[in-house]
């Protein structure tokens, strides 16, 4: 298994300088263009409500994410010291209502999950570890 | 990201390009948001140079169609990509929009 590892600081230039490094080696290893784009979109999500919600009640420390890539999966796991958050407990918003009925918010985790073959999530030594597989062949 | 505004007759078409992501999409609804304290409440949201959208971008289209039937104005995309247009199904907005293939038919929808 292919690996990587990122130190991420709490900028949004910092998530886009992993998501341009990435992109390089997803295409570097053969990943087509709807894997690469769910992908990306998955680990916006999970660090964009890492920055957004994590850190409000504490000081920052940065995200430690992880990714591993075979033949037929890449796994993303993301480690952080924000708040306890376990995006498998958010209940799904309603994505069936009108505009007025639905809902700002609540779509991102919705999205990561539906894209993700797997998520694991566990809290341990204070920090948040959500993993992600995706099936890429 | 980028934003290309135009006007035709009373129309606002708003190109936006490249990714519409966390780090942009503020950008855009600030755009909006003061087009309609201008009073400028028929947009055409153009999408066709659009390569990425994540929640924080369907947010502002949501809050954009919110503040516009609240205001009883008018509002339409066209143009989506085959990702983007993915991206859509998968949360519902494809139902909650009027979306045209191409920015004429959606500004003739207007």
């Amino acid at each position: 298994m292919k690996k990587l590892q990122f130190t991420i600081k709490k900028s949004l230039s910092e998530v886009e300088r992993v998501r341009v490094e990435l992109e390089q080696f997803y295409v570097d290893n053969g990943l087509k263009d709807k894997a690469i784009y769910e992908l990306e979109l998955i680990l916006e999500e999970l660090l964009s409500n890492i920055i957004n919600y994590g850190f409000v009640d504490r000081k920052f420390q940065p995200i430690i994410l992880n990714v591993g890539l075979n033949n037929k999966n890449v796994v993303l796991s993301v480690k952080d010291k924000g708040k306890p958050f376990n995006p498998l407990e958010l209940e799904d918003p309603d994505v069936s209502g009108s505009v007025k009925d639905r809902k700002i918010g609540g779509l991102g985790i919705f999205m990561l999950k539906k894209l993700s073959d797997n998520v694991k999530y566990e809290y341990k030594q204070k920090s948040n570890v959500t993993t992600i597989l995706k099936k890429i062949r | 990201m980028q934003i290309a505004q135009s006007k035709v007759n009373e129309i606002n078409v708003i190109g936006v390009s490249g990714r519409l992501d966390i780090k942009y999409a503020q950008e855009l609804e600030n755009h909006i948001l003061d087009l309609l304290k201008q009073d400028e409440k028929q947009l055409v949201i153009n999408l066709e140079k659009l390569e990425f959208i994540s929640s924080s971008g369907l947010r502002v289209l949501l809050f954009t169609a919110k503040q516009i039937n609240r205001l009883n104005g008018k509002l339409a995309l066209c143009g989506l990509k085959e990702r983007v247009k993915e991206t859509f199904d998968m949360v519902g907005f494809t139902a909650l929009f009027n979306i045209y293939t191409d920015e004429k038919t959606a500004t003739n929808s207007l």
